[in-house]
Order: C-alpha cells, then structure tokens, then sequence
C-alpha cells in the first residue's frame, strides 16, 4: 500500500511539475504583455501565473486540514488524522509561495510590499501563521491526545478564516486586486491570460494530489516505525 | 528593485519551494526506510538471540 502511494505520489509530482514548468514557460513566453501606461511594473503581473494557482492550492489543503480535523474531533480516527499534519505541511508550503510573491510584485506595483489595512493581506498571513504552527507543533509534541486536540482545533479555526479570506477581496477591496473569476462586471482577465493561469492551477492540483500521496506514505511509516521501536523496547 | 528583477525572483522563489518540498519528502522517505530496516533488524536479531538462549 505504502509503495503504490509513492509510485502514484512520485508520478503525480512529476506531471505537475512538468504541467508548472510548461504554465511558467508560457506565462513568461506566450502571455500577451498588458498595457504599460496603466501598470507600473507591466512585466511583473505575469507573477499572477503561479501566485493565484499557489494561493487555490493552500485553500485546498487548508481543506484535507479541515477534513481531518473535524474526523479527530468527531470519530477519533487515527486515518483522518494523518490529513492535520498533510494539510498543514502543504498549506505552509503554497502559502510560502503567496506571502513571498505577492509583496515582491506590490512593491513593484504599489511601491510598498504590505497594505495593513488590506484584509486579504492580513488574513492570508494569519493562515500562514497557522499552518506554520500545526507543522511546528506536530513536530515538537509527542503523538498524544491532548496535542492532536490542540492541532486539530488550530486547524478547525484556519479553516474558518479560508472564506473570510476569499471573500475579503469582494467585501472590503483596499488594495488587492479584485477576484479574477467571477467578480462581477469590469473583471476578469484576458483568454488567454486566463488560459495560463487555469493550466497553472491543473498544475498545482496534480502535484499538491502527489505531495499528499506521498505525505501519507511517510505518516504510515513512521507510525509503523514508532509501533516497531515499542516493540523493540518491550524485548530489552 | 525593477520589474524583471521582480519577476524573476518570484519565479526562483516558486522554484525553490516546489523543489526545496520535493527534496525534502525524498530525503524524509529514505531516511524513514533506513530506520524501518534497521528496527526490524533488530527486533529479528533479539528474536533469534532469545530462541538461542530457550533451546540452550
């Protein structure tokens, strides 16, 4: 089972990563440029190629966070659990990928890396803090009760603030720019622009699909690891 | 810092986290085999020694 979950894991991670490296050649490459009187830094926008797939990715595993928190909480299932240290791991990573690229490209753009007044700004880090928290605090806590209760209800209150996170941008628009898709009249983006960026989120789906693979085959593992150094312990 | 400058740096930082993840999770299962190979060594090893200590 643990060797089927890497081989699918490993193959998922290498289509994704080749589909990521064909959306950020065309992005860089084939996307039409915008207009540069309206823009300040007119390159820079093609960031959004991967920024707005990154930041869906983290929403989706803020989800398997949340899936497997509610079935600690509700049925104690060791199976579920293994989806709080998963979801935590990917989010931080995809969050990374948005709190990095997204102040690199408003300071270009705006002139400043961070608007505290942005609610998206701020909620987005605030999940970022959490995420980073459950992969920290899973690490540093032994695999008890009380410290998957902790995790779990980290990971309940995250999830809660993914909403408020996505709706931020159409309920108190400070300085993000607006949604992409489905905003409304006067949004949305150019077809082919829109083209990249959806084959940027294919992308990262397939590959945060084999980073969860994979995740799961480690966290087997070292339950089984910790089942056989009981073991061990019990024969000296 | 300018604008292609921007843009590369965020394309190096995307890079950088999908293959810094990826190396991790390789290193982790490698290591994770090695320590599985090594416990059930040893617990086969202490099996052994005590089947060798009950037929004696």
């Amino acid at each position: 089972m643990t060797r089927r979950l890497v081989t699918v894991g490993g193959g998922l991670v290498l289509i994704g990563f080749g589909l990521l490296t064909l959306t950020a050649y065309l992005g860089l490459m084939w996307a039409p440029d915008v207009d540069a009187e309206a823009w300040n830094a007119p390159n820079s926008y093609r960031i959004l190629f991967l920024h707005v797939p990154f930041a869906w990715a983290s929403f989706m595993a803020f989800g398997l966070l949340f899936v497997g928190s509610l079935g600690w909480f509700l049925k104690r299932s060791d199976k579920l659990w293994k989806l709080v240290p998963i979801g935590g791991e990917t989010g931080l990573l995809y969050c990374l990928g948005v709190l990095i690229s997204g102040p690199l490209w408003g300071a270009a753009e705006w002139g400043v890396p961070w608007d505290w007044s942005d609610v998206r700004l701020n909620t987005f880090a605030i999940l970022g803090g959490l995420a980073l928290f459950i992969v920290l605090g899973h690490r540093a806590s032994d695999d008890g009760e009380e410290s998957r209760d902790t995790l779990a209800a980290v990971g309940l209150f995250g999830f809660g603030l993914v909403p408020i996170t996505y709706m931020a941008t159409r309920w108190w628009q400070e300085r993000h720019p607006g949604p992409v898709i489905g905003g409304g009249e006067g949004s949305g983006l150019a077809p082919e622009i829109l083209q990249v960026m959806l084959m940027g989120a294919l992308a990262t789906m397939i590959l945060l699909a084999g980073q969860v693979c994979i995740s799961w085959a480690v966290q087997d593992g070292e339950a089984r690891l910790r089942r056989l150094q009981r073991e061990l312990e019990g024969h000296e | 810092m300018n604008d292609m400058a921007t843009l590369a740096t965020a394309y190096l930082t995307f890079a950088a986290l999908i293959g810094g993840y990826t190396w991790h999770m390789i290193s982790r299962l490698s290591d994770l085999h090695l320590r599985l190979d090594a416990t059930e060594e040893a617990i086969s090893h202490l099996d052994k020694e005590k089947a060798g200590e009950s037929d004696e």
